[in-house]
């Protein structure tokens, strides 16, 4: 019987810890483990035999980093694999699971390891156990439910293996890595694991709450593989004073609450699943009634839209949106970030990402604006596209549970798209029009969305993952339809299914927009809209949704309510000085009024020399008053951030006139291959772009060939590289060499806390820059400019 | 919380008193956030060590201590705590959040993490010498891979030793660099008559660059 089947009926029980046993069997410490897979076949396959005599239906292999990150060279992982599946085998079990635990590195953006190697690492072990023969996957361990992912698909796309999945918890309820329980159930289900739940970290009594909310809401098996408790240690080992009897009891406590699939981790021993099975006594599994609802994630949060009003911030579109289809263009992500934050900060909960422009690669732009954004904010994503491939280059890079924007009647769409919904788990929003545009009446639209709901069933889209937008048009063409939409939504909810809606299309062709849109909001919330998809940034917006809630019976007590109403909300505004020069005002680095005062100042000067007679002086007043240690240095990055809002201004301003705001010359920057300490670099990126300099910001852990590339497609001669550790100086130097080789004709300069002059010369650098001034007199000294600072 | 405070200040180049008003308030609010966001987790455990002819090594691991420096630091001692501790990916999160948007945000969140893994250390590192001190022994400084000239391809041993990626999710790149990046391992020797080694620059990887430094004068770092 096929394990699937198995845990339709039947509990299934794992086996205990390796490494507790192996210790037992005085391994040599040192030793990689999984090599003993070919140097000591016999005990492995003692190990594996003792858990099936204690009682155990599967026995995990002895792989838990079998990756190529961690055995290095020297062996190769398929070899290891082969002969770990064999020893399992050579046991007698009924089942034998491949073992797959986490890389041992973290994962991008925290750590190097991209989503795409993490793939491609975990593929080679899936493949490898397939071909040995293994029954299923356990994916365990994770506390990046990112790597979690890269190895559920590289298991199910390269794989026909049954694959179950397990986090580890910690006492706060979370992984190390910040995912909670029930963004893991939401995430793992979504991608198609025949079973997770929660292994490792603490003992059986400390994680029942983690299991409670996997029961509460998880629709697939749910699996329970503690450790024996907390060790303590003797001289420099690891002893565990757990009893078996106890552990089994918590075990079996948690059967009767629902848990299908027990075993052991850390710490236990045959004698803890000998204890257990004779506990279970034969027990069936008992059923779980999980609650069913419409939920998104992000890697460590989860929106709810049950029972709530859900807010989706629109900013992020580039349609009608100068700025945003100009930082679109020059990939300037900080634009995008900010929009992001902001929107966040004004209570939107999940985002609507949209990156759609005629000369733009949907699809990399996709991918690479919702890794930046992932970094940024812990908001759900709504990837919003009509390119089925941008879609997916979105939904392949997504850490979590998001949102497709969309499908809608028309056949085609919907069988290119809920397939892709259906394997990365994603809500999908349906709109109510088809090939014949949108109906006019309520009902025609309830039989689309009526359309839309059947061919999602039929390819795997559960209906909570579906939300139906009713669509609106502009009071001022169609008035007479407006409230179709109103009856559209009340009518798609009484079918049972969540409601979505832009707003601001409405009041299109009226003045006093904002009037119309909040009464409209107010309506639309009123016939049961579930998530309004607006400007969270809109003041009459906000008021309504604040006030709604409190209607709504949400906000309980009205304790947010009235905790924002009840003061004096003018407090709130930006308390401005009118009597600041500008060059005060930089030095000042009060950033929120630079742009107003540049503005002013166009009014009677021209932009150079607002930048020479003003930007440059300020700065130069406030990189020697730095120097002299009379300033800190976020007073500094202030200042400079003051003048990039200015420089804003008067790009803008150029633009209006058809001119261009020429740079004083092209950097690049880039913190080193296999370094990540890029803040150093950052704050040198901030101060040259103040000073007028354009830079080519090639981020961290810069791989010598991209830099390289870089330098030949945007005709740098000056570049700056950075590196915080001893370990990574050595790249800097391969970096210049290579350009050296490439004949490149670039200048380099280098800079990081552990660098100094004699290695800046080692490493073939041409300058060494000691702190972000020093970076602007280098520059500033090798594109001759006037201008330049503390001149040694 | 004062002495964080000008702790915090002084990564950021300067003297507590001469921070303006605005300055003070972000250290603050950053201070707060950053204690809200980091995660203090550590693990300590104590190994008996023995002299070998290429090095130090620690009883039941494969670590080995190569170096002039460490030998010094453990001369007359008979175990040695390998410590590590890290205040989680939740610090390292928060900094790279505000990175783009607002870098002097992300600049003052990192001194501020910086000083709280600082203090921190401390914290074990009196309660190591606490727990040294009821068994009789006397236990050293604790001194850190990078230091003097025991080399950062120890991290991997470290961390191994400790279970660390287990214990309290720490990890290591290739090279040696741990993350989530404010963490810290380092060494507590435990001897029986020998003296605290204090701290101080003599053995410091940055004795060369560090513009805290100031004549010898560790109180300043």
């Amino acid at each position: 019987m096929n394990v699937r089947e198995w845990i339709k009926n039947d509990i299934l029980l794992f086996d205990g810890a390796m490494g507790t046993m192996l210790h037992k069997f005085e391994m040599k410490r040192g030793t990689i483990p999984e090599t003993l897979n070919i140097s000591s076949p016999d005990v492995i396959t003692e190990i594996h035999k003792e858990y099936v005599q204690a009682g155990s239906d599967v026995v995990t292999t002895n792989t838990f980093q079998a990756n190529e990150l961690k055995l290095g060279s020297g062996m190769s992982v398929e070899e290891i694999v082969s002969a770990a599946v064999s020893c399992a085998k050579d046991s007698g079990a009924r089942y034998t699971a491949l073992d797959v635990g986490p890389l041992g590195q973290l994962m991008a953006p925290l750590g190097t390891v991209s989503f795409e190697s993490a793939y491609e690492i975990f593929k080679r072990q899936m493949i490898a156990g397939e071909k040995a023969g293994a029954d299923l996957i356990i994916i365990e361990t994770i506390s990046d439910l990112y790597e979690a992912k890269a190895a559920v698909l590289a298991a199910k796309e390269n794989t026909g293996l049954p694959v179950f999945c397990t986090m580890s918890f910690q006492e706060d309820g979370r992984t190390f890595l910040g995912c909670d329980p029930l963004t893991a159930v939401m995430t793992l289900q979504g991608l198609g694991v025949d079973a997770l739940g929660v292994n490792c970290s603490l003992g059986p009594e400390l994680l029942l709450p983690v299991v409670d909310v996997m029961l509460k809401y998880s629709r697939l098996p749910v699996i329970f593989q503690p450790n024996a408790g907390l060790p303590i240690f003797q001289n420099g080992e690891p002893v565990y004073e757990s009893v078996p009897v106890q552990y089994a009891v918590y075990i079996t406590k948690m059967v009767r609450r629902g848990v299908r699939i027990a075993g052991g981790c850390c710490g236990t021993t045959p004698e803890y699943i000998r204890i257990i099975k004779e506990q279970l006594n034969g027990m069936k599994p008992v059923d779980t009634a999980p609650l069913r609802v419409s939920a998104c994630t992000s890697g460590n949060r989860t929106v709810i839209l049950d029972g709530a009003t859900t807010e989706i911030g629109e900013r992020l579109n580039p349609t009608g949106k100068k700025k945003l289809q100009e930082a679109l263009r020059t990939g300037d992500t900080a634009y995008l970030v900010n929009e992001a934050i902001s929107q966040e900060q004004a209570g939107a909960q999940i985002l609507d990402v949209n990156v759609s422009l005629p000369e733009l690669d949907e699809p990399a732009t996709m991918a690479k604006v919702i890794r930046e954004l992932q970094e940024a904010t812990g908001a759900p994503l709504q990837i919003d596209s009509s390119d089925p491939a941008a879609i997916e280059a979105g939904l392949r890079v997504y850490n979590g549970k998001p949102i497709i924007n969309s499908v809608n009647g028309n056949r085609e769409v919907m069988e290119k798209i809920f397939p892709l919904a259906n394997k990365y788990g994603a809500l999908v929003v349906g709109l109510t029009l088809d090939e014949d545009g949108i109906p006019p009446s309520a009902i025609d639209r309830l039989e689309i969305a009526r359309r839309i709901r059947d061919t999602a069933l039929l390819y795997g889209v559960s209906e909570e993952d579906l939300l139906i937008d009713c669509l609106v048009l502009t009071a001022s063409a169609q008035q007479a339809q407006v409230k179709e939409t109103l009856l559209a939504i009340k009518l798609v909810k009484e079918l049972g299914l969540k409601t979505v809606l832009g707003v601001s299309n409405v009041s299109f062709g009226l003045p006093g927009r904002e009037i119309i849109n909040a009464a409209f909001l107010a309506s639309a919330l009123g016939a049961g809209l579930d998530a309004a998809i607006i400007n969270p940034l809109s003041a009459r917006y906000r008021e309504i949704l604040d006030a709604y809630r409190v209607l709504n019976n949400e906000d309980r007590d009205a304790v947010n309510f009235i905790a924002k109403y009840s003061g004096d909300t003018r407090s709130l505004s930006v308390q401005t000085n009118p009597d600041l020069t500008l060059a005060e005002i930089i030095e000042r680095g009060r950033k929120d009024e630079a742009e107003a005062a540049v503005k002013k100042r166009l009014e009677i000067s021209a932009p150079l020399e607002i930048i020479d007679g003003e930007f440059i002086p300020a700065l130069n007043r406030i990189g020697k008053r730095f120097e002299a240690g009379e300033i800190f240095l976020p007073q500094l990055m202030q200042s400079a951030q003051a003048v990039q809002r200015g420089f804003a201004v008067i790009k803008d301003h150029m633009k209006s006139f058809g001119g261009r705001c020429e740079s004083k010359g092209r950097i690049l920057l880039a913190t080193v291959h296999g370094d990540i300490h890029d803040i150093g670099k950052n704050i040198v990126s901030l101060i040259l772009e103040s000073y007028g300099y354009e830079i080519i910001d090639m981020g961290k852990d810069a791989p010598v060939q991209k830099i390289i590339d870089a330098i030949r497609e945007h005709d740098i001669r000056l570049a700056g590289l950075s590196a915080l550790m001893t370990t990574t100086m050595k790249s800097m130097k391969e970096t210049i060499k290579a350009a050296h080789d490439e004949k490149l004709e670039c200048a380099f300069f280098v800079g990081g806390a552990a660098l100094n002059k004699e290695y800046a010369e080692y490493a073939g650098a041409d300058y060494y820059a000691k702190d972000a001034m020093e970076g602007v007199t280098i520059a500033n000294r090798f594109f001759n400019q006037r201008g330049a600072v503390n001149s040694e | 919380m004062e002495s964080t405070k000008s702790g915090v200040l002084r990564y950021l180049g300067g003297k507590a008193h001469k921070a303006p008003p605005d300055l003070s308030n972000l250290v603050d609010d950053c201070i707060a956030q950053m204690r809200e966001a980091s995660f203090f987790r550590q693990v300590h455990i104590t190994f008996p060590i023995t002299r070998e002819i290429d090095g130090i090594a620690l009883a039941g691991t494969d670590l080995l201590l190569r170096g002039v420096d460490i030998a010094r630091h453990l001369s007359g001692c008979g175990q040695v705590v390998l410590l590590a501790t890290t205040l989680g990916a939740g610090a390292d999160a928060l900094i790279n959040r505000w990175k783009r948007a607002e870098p002097t945000r992300s600049l003052v969140l990192d001194a501020c993490a910086t000083q709280l893994i600082e203090e921190f250390c401390e914290k074990i590192q009196r309660q190591i010498w606490k727990e040294a001190a009821n068994s009789g022994l006397t236990a050293t400084w604790r001194f850190s891979p990078g230091y003097g000239d025991l080399p950062l391809d120890v991290q991997p041993g470290i961390l191994e030793a400790l279970n660390a990626s287990r214990t309290i999710g720490l990890t290591c790149t290739e090279n040696y660099i741990l993350l989530p990046r404010k963490s810290v391992t380092a060494l507590v020797g435990l001897g029986g008559m020998t003296a605290r080694n204090t701290g101080g620059c003599d053995n410091c990887n940055l004795y060369y660059t560090c513009k805290f430094k100031k004549g010898g004068n560790s109180d300043e770092c």
